[in-house]
């Protein structure tokens, strides 16, 4: 009697510890989808932002038509690329698509920025400083979310590939994180004038 | 508690996580350690007493548990009851009882918006909810504080002095700072490790109880037994007593702990631990002090401590938050340098990129400027100066228009378009003609040499009077702004210029710092010799090494990492130099005979270092002394 309780109370702790496992690889499986969101989120931030900052650059850049064509161009680019992101996270070949557009919009608009240094009516326009801030936070959030979801990668796929958990790793798929391959991404946008 | 070299943040983390740990188990052995004491009390009473079995032996296991169930409910009503009163109110509520005024979702000023901006991205990085947000608009103090007991709940407020006096770089610092209070659960902690405390004390209030009792029934009765629960209740309020003591400095221990643990996280989140270095730089200078008469009570949540720092504050001293950050710096994990170096290499200039102007300057100095000859002993030098300078120079810079002239002609620009600007700005008159005559003798000048003819122009100025001061002071702002953008030689001169003729009139004693050690200005140290180690330096490991030098001449140990060129702008310059200027003179020449060792760490004093030296001497009011041979 005694020793088929002992065997029943095995049993009932292996499958906690099983249900405790697999809800924890679950649990940060899903923290790094919801990270992925926020970059997605804070991407589109910036795509929303940039035709309002065109705007109010336009009536002040008359003859740098080119530089502020290429942002539009760039910023277009970049939304395809994050849809298609999206619609598969973690998948290696849409992240390196979707980190290549965002680099070359960084470089766009830090081409932007550099040309508008020159322009002294346009930095003393309000609507301006209040765009260059709102600008600047949102690289800021970029980065930053950027880092968390990488940090949340790294703690599930240690996770999964570490003794408890890898052996359940055969139904959890490891993630990749974001890395910035394009060289121009790496020039952060420089907001300050 | 030895702080052991942290190597990352991470590790930090986790250092800070160790420690806690253990105090917490320390904590945790106060209830059975004082049910002994109390075990020891009753026994000592009742063998007093003689009532009890005689030859009551000292261990018993029934008398144990008496006196173990005894102090639990005592201890336990006592803490359930500070749990209760301290946990009335909430994030909210303490942060309106402290005057604070919360920030709308969309901000009227820009000021508003930039913080909610950082707190936002901050909670971003750490992964929180969005904090509710205060500010205490009318503190000038910089602090800050977090409170609430669950993450979605949380309350962050800043005072009007963080939003004033700190930059975007340090309130994000702060910031995070705060927010990992959050993450970490920090105030609950607390909350019940004061709740444990308070506890204890209600043991030493069980004690006054009986000790009032015990004494009243002496006197009524006039019969034994009484004295016996005096002496058992003035026991018990000793040890009640003891006990809160203890349980309070390990309770401060703690909270020291989460303070270095936060500085850690934010670090991680903002990969920047310089900055919040920077931000606890300045609340050495600024101060942290909250005024509100209700601060007291949220002494323990604010971001520094409002007291000298001792073993029963809830704060480390900001000088040893101040190292261990910028140790964190130091060997930053690979994140971290990805974003350095994006900061750092915002400018390898396409035609159209004009880059930040003072990396300009220092790639300038680097690059155009060929190693001074070795410098002779320094009379010869001056005397070879003055006769090499052109006769109409020398001559002009001893009568005040003249040496008028002659500053605004050293600011022209050799570009034309510029110079153009220039002297359309200083109008037809005789001023402009001068200076124009003025400008052909001085092309001839090296560049080293025209400092010198700054020092011989300003006695000269002398004779000027204050409104002209003034407006010349205003009209070299403006020449050597009239390209756009001031070079690191403009800023130099500007600087020197200004502080001679500060001098000259009536200017103000320097503010009185709190600075006397070395370890408080380490923030400042670092910028100005990162400054004079990119200003010689052709390279990054070659700026590494003067910094290096820098710092050895400091005489401090360990290495700093190189300070990014974003993070050295003028106005910080200014303000770095303000807080050296006002810290004592033992100091001062401390700091200037490592700027020196900075500036010679590659064997050659540039021209573009003689000036920066030349306006950290000026500044900090220390003769320079001659450059080390060869």
């Amino acid at each position: 009697m005694i020793g088929f309780l002992v065997v029943v109370a095995l049993l009932a702790a292996v499958v906690v510890f099983v249900v405790g496992l697999y809800n924890g690889l679950v649990r940060l499986r899903n923290a790094s989808k919801n990270a992925f969101s926020q970059i997605d989120v804070q991407l589109k931030r910036r795509h929303d932002l940039i035709p309002n900052l065109v705007e109010t650059a336009k009536g002040y850049l008359k003859h740098e038509r080119e530089t502020l064509e290429a942002v539009v161009r760039a910023r277009n680019l970049a939304v395809t690329a994050t849809a298609a992101a999206a619609a598969a996270p973690g998948n290696p070949a849409a992240m390196k698509g979707l980190a290549g557009a965002e680099g070359a919009l960084g470089a766009s608009l830090s081409r932007l920025l550099a040309v508008a240094e020159s322009y002294p009516a346009l930095k003393a326009d309000q609507t301006m400083t209040r765009l260059m801030e709102e600008l600047s936070s949102t690289e800021n959030r970029i980065a930053f979310s950027r880092q968390a979801f990488n940090d949340a990668v790294m703690a599930y796929n240690t996770a999964r590939e570490t003794f408890p958990g890898m052996l359940l790793a055969g139904s959890f798929a490891a993630a990749a994180p974001f890395e910035i391959t394009d060289g121009a991404e790496r020039e952060a946008v420089k907001v300050a004038f | 508690m030895a702080a052991r070299a942290t190597f990352d943040f991470f590790e930090a983390q986790r250092s800070a996580r160790r420690r806690t740990a253990l105090l917490l188990l320390y904590y945790l052995l106060a209830i059975p350690g004082v049910a002994v004491l109390v075990h020891l009390l009753l026994w000592l009473a009742i063998d007093l007493s003689g009532d009890g079995p005689v030859g009551l032996p000292v261990w018993s296991p029934d008398l144990f548990a008496g006196s173990l169930a005894f102090t639990g409910i005592v201890v336990g009503i006592g803490t359930l009851y500070h749990l209760w009163s301290l946990a009335s109110g909430g994030g909210e509520g303490l942060a309106r009882s402290l005057g604070g005024e919360p920030i709308p979702l969309q901000p009227v000023t820009e000021e508003d918006q930039r913080l909610r901006n950082v707190v936002e991205e901050m909670a971003i990085a750490s992964g929180l909810p969005v904090p509710t947000l205060y500010v205490l608009r009318g503190e000038t103090g910089i602090n800050a504080f977090a409170a609430g007991f669950a993450p979605d709940r949380a309350v962050v407020a800043v005072t009007g002095g963080c939003l004033t006096q700190l930059t975007r770089d340090e309130l994000q610092g702060v910031i995070g700072h705060e927010l990992s209070h959050v993450q970490n659960g920090d105030m609950r902690l607390n909350l019940r490790l004061l709740a444990l405390a308070g506890g204890l004390s209600a043991l030493a209030l069980v004690g006054r109880v009986l000790l009032q009792a015990g004494s009243s029934n002496d006197r009524k009765r006039d019969k034994g037994g009484g004295w016996q629960l005096a002496l058992f209740g003035l026991a018990l309020l000793v040890v009640g007593i003891i006990g809160a003591f203890f349980a309070d400095l390990i309770r401060a221990a703690v909270a020291r702990q989460r303070e270095y643990l936060a500085d850690a996280a934010s670090a991680q989140f903002t990969r920047n631990p310089a900055a919040l270095a920077g931000a606890l730089a300045k609340i050495a200078s600024v101060g942290s002090v909250v005024s509100s008469p209700m601060a007291p009570e949220a002494s323990h949540l604010l971001f520094a401590g409002g007291r000298p720092s001792s073993w029963l504050d809830d704060h480390p001293p900001p000088e040893s938050r101040i190292r261990r950050l910028l140790a964190l710096g130091e060997t930053a994990p690979l994140p971290a340098l990805v974003r350095t170096q994006a900061r750092a290499a915002t400018t390898p200039a396409p035609t159209a990129a004009a880059p930040p102007p003072l990396l300009a300057s220092l790639a300038g100095a680097a690059a155009l400027s060929p190693p001074p000859p070795a410098a002779p002993p320094r009379l010869a030098a001056a005397a070879t100066l003055i006769d090499a300078l052109p006769p109409e120079l020398a001559a002009a810079a001893r009568e005040p228009f003249g040496a008028r002239a002659l500053l605004c002609a050293v600011l022209l620009d050799a570009r034309a378009e510029v110079r153009a600007r220039q002297l359309a700005l200083l109008g037809p008159g005789p001023e402009g003609s001068e200076v124009v005559r003025l400008a052909g003798p001085l092309a001839a000048v090296e560049r080293t040499h025209r400092l010198a003819l700054l020092d011989l122009a300003l006695p000269a100025l002398g004779a000027l009077s204050a409104p002209q001061r003034e407006r010349l002071q205003g009209d070299l702002r403006r020449l050597a702004e009239a390209d756009g953008r001031l070079s690191l030689t403009e800023w130099v001169y500007l600087r020197v210029i200004a502080r001679r003729l500060d001098r000259l009139g009536t200017a103000g004693r320097p503010a009185r710092t709190l600075a006397f050690t070395v370890d408080q200005v380490v923030v400042e140290c670092r910028e100005l010799l990162g400054l004079l180690a990119r200003v010689g330096a052709s390279d990054e490991a070659a700026a590494q090494a003067a910094l290096d030098a820098g710092v050895a001449a400091l005489g401090l140990t360990g290495r700093w990492k190189l300070p990014a060129t974003a993070e050295l702008g003028f106005d910080r310059l200014d303000q770095v130099l303000s807080t050296l200027e006002a810290t004592p003179f033992k100091l001062r020449a401390r700091v200037l005979r490592a700027c020196q060792a900075c500036a010679a760490a590659d064997g050659a004093i540039t021209a573009g270092e003689t000036e920066v030296l030349r306006a950290v001497a000026d500044a900090l009011a220390v003769a320079r002394p001659p450059p080390p041979a060869g």
